[in-house]
């Protein structure tokens, strides 16, 4: 052990110490100052397949698939959310939460104002479903009215959660 | 010395065996379940020997005496029970502490020899006749027995017009049964011979809408006052009848999900375009009740089922009923199952979609109303 601890050898270990200290640090500047440029798998992320289910009374829902552009800032749900408010022309829901297999949407106090008992079945499960096709990971959905639970809308209950059939 | 010693360590596992139990003119055992020095005896043979009621569920038991009433929770676990003072469950027998027993029924504990668990006789201190009820008075509380056209007061000895002294207690004969038997406390019994008050089924109208909300519009009509002026036409031909807005006004569904869980029946008025008349039921059921009164209002007999339907209900009974009811009208009704608002309820809760082309002229609207009002009598008949 005396034969180690010498001088020189304490000597090294001290250099080498600072060395890699200083090449760890010039590393990470390095990597923080480059710009990553996009790659193929960036770009192929960018599009999103969507499973929009229209209404389309009297026989139920239609299913229809549409590829979305995200660009820079979308997020999948936010631009799903806008493409079924357009295919339907209803109120934009004002939020989407993800917990787990459990998708929670926010909707507008309007969202169904207006509509009879299965003009208002048809929008939620058009919703509802649209989401569950498009996100896998997902199993149910939760509606919230306006930021908070509510026992249901005008004719449906949103007490229990919305499963694919 | 040493006998003595073994003696010393031999004293608490004596204290601990079995005793003859007394209870009344009963014989059995009290024993000493975990070792912790509380007397229990078997639950029947107290009830046996000191004419107490006694009641048992799943995990509970009770052992009354006139007002009073002890309840054990049941435990199967000896040590546990002892601890917590539980009732002990050893197969189909459950033993009960007995001190406890006996402060909370008032009941004679001694401990010598054996466990001594007695109860003094009962003095009849009084009768009072009134028009369609008895009142009797004793020194403490009595347990009562309707056996035929008499009443047994257990325990109890006294003397007095109609009553006889018998090895049990005290017999009380009269020309009919007691209708019902309580005890209101302080050694008190009342027979009465009243019927009871019957519940009476309720309704709710749920006019769809309102306020703020005004629902489709079909040829400058609004729902919101369709559906209101429907309600108020059929709540005008059932007598008691609730109706969940009573106005243009914004009511939340919380409210009226409120309303509708108290009711016997909920009718939730919709309107939609065209001359179809839709009908929505829940697909589903959350609650016990709910779940298990189709099945119960299908086997039940007529007064039961009648009783019943107060509390509980079968949307899909009512559902026919609305749809014989319209069927008079030449309407066929369209039905459809789902998670409806206000359907998931105890009672019977269906949302009845009427066509605007059916609630053109003030007749047709009686014509509806009727036809709603009908199914409902007939569904409560």
């Amino acid at each position: 052990m005396r034969r180690l601890l010498t001088f020189w050898n304490l000597l090294g270990l001290v250099l080498f110490t600072l060395g890699a200290l200083v090449y760890w640090q010039s590393q990470g500047w390095r990597a923080s100052s480059a710009l990553p440029l996009p790659s193929e798998e960036a770009s192929a992320a960018s599009s999103l397949p969507v499973l929009l289910y229209l209404p389309n009374p009297p026989q139920g829902l239609l299913k229809e698939t549409r590829t979305l552009e995200l660009a820079p800032g979308d997020t999948p749900e936010n631009k799903v959310l806008a493409a079924w408010a357009e295919a339907l022309q209803a109120p934009k829901p004002r939020a989407l939460y993800r917990l787990g297999e459990l998708f929670v949407v926010d909707l507008p106090a309007d969202f169904a104002l207006g509509l009879d008992t299965s003009q208002e079945a048809l929008r939620l499960y058009s919703l509802a479903y649209t989401l569950l096709s498009t996100f896998p990971q997902a199993q149910e959905v939760r509606f919230l009215v306006e930021g908070e639970p509510k026992p249901g809308l005008a004719h449906l209950d949103l007490s229990q959660p919305f499963r694919l059939p | 010395m040493r006998p003595w010693g073994i003696l010393l360590l031999l004293l608490p596992a004596l204290a601990q065996a079995p005793k003859p139990l007394t209870v009344g003119r009963e014989v059995g055992q009290a024993i000493y379940p975990g070792g912790r020095g509380l007397a229990y005896g078997e639950a029947r043979l107290v009830a046996r020997g000191l004419g107490l009621s006694l009641w048992q569920g799943q995990d509970q038991l009770a052992l009354g005496l006139g007002s009073r009433y002890k309840v054990f929770p049941l435990v199967e676990n000896e040590a546990q029970a002892a601890a917590r003072g539980a009732g002990w469950k050893r197969g189909q027998e459950v033993f009960v502490p007995l001190r406890p027993l006996s402060e909370a029924l008032g009941l004679e504990y001694r401990a010598q020899e054996g466990i001594l668990l007695q109860l003094p006789w009962a003095k009849l201190l009084g009768v009072e006749r009134r028009p369609l009820q008895i009142l009797l008075r004793f020194s403490r509380e009595v347990n009562a027995l309707v056996e035929g056209n008499s009443v047994l007061f257990l325990l109890a000895q006294g003397e007095g017009a109609g009553l006889s002294q018998e090895a049990r207690g005290l017999r009380l004969t009269l020309e009919t049964p007691p209708t019902r038997l309580y005890y209101p406390g302080g050694g008190q019994v009342i027979l009465e011979w009243s019927p009871p008050a019957r519940p009476r089924p309720t309704v709710l109208l749920d006019p769809g809408h309102g306020g703020k909300d005004p629902g489709i519009s079909a040829g400058g009509l609004l729902e919101k006052d369709l559906t209101l002026d429907l309600a108020r036409r059929v709540a005008a031909r059932l007598p008691n009848a609730r109706v969940s807005r009573q106005g243009d006004e914004t009511v939340p569904l919380e409210a009226r999900l409120s309303l509708a869980q108290a009711a016997s029946v909920v009718v939730s008025l919709h309107v939609t375009q065209g001359s179809a008349v839709n009908l929505y039921l829940p697909k589903a059921r959350s609650t016990p009740l709910a779940q298990n009164a189709e099945a119960l209002l299908a086997s039940a007999p007529a007064e039961q089922a009648t009783l019943l339907k107060v509390y509980a209900g079968d949307p899909r009974r009512l559902a026919e009923a609305l749809e014989k009811a319209f069927s008079a009208l030449g309407i066929v009704l369209a039905r459809a199952e789902g998670p409806y608002a206000l359907t998931d309820i105890p009672g019977a809760g269906v949302v009845l979609e009427v066509g605007v082309e059916r609630l053109k002229t003030p007749e047709a609207r009686n014509q509806v109303a009727e036809a709603i009002a009908q199914a409902i009598r007939t569904y409560l008949e």
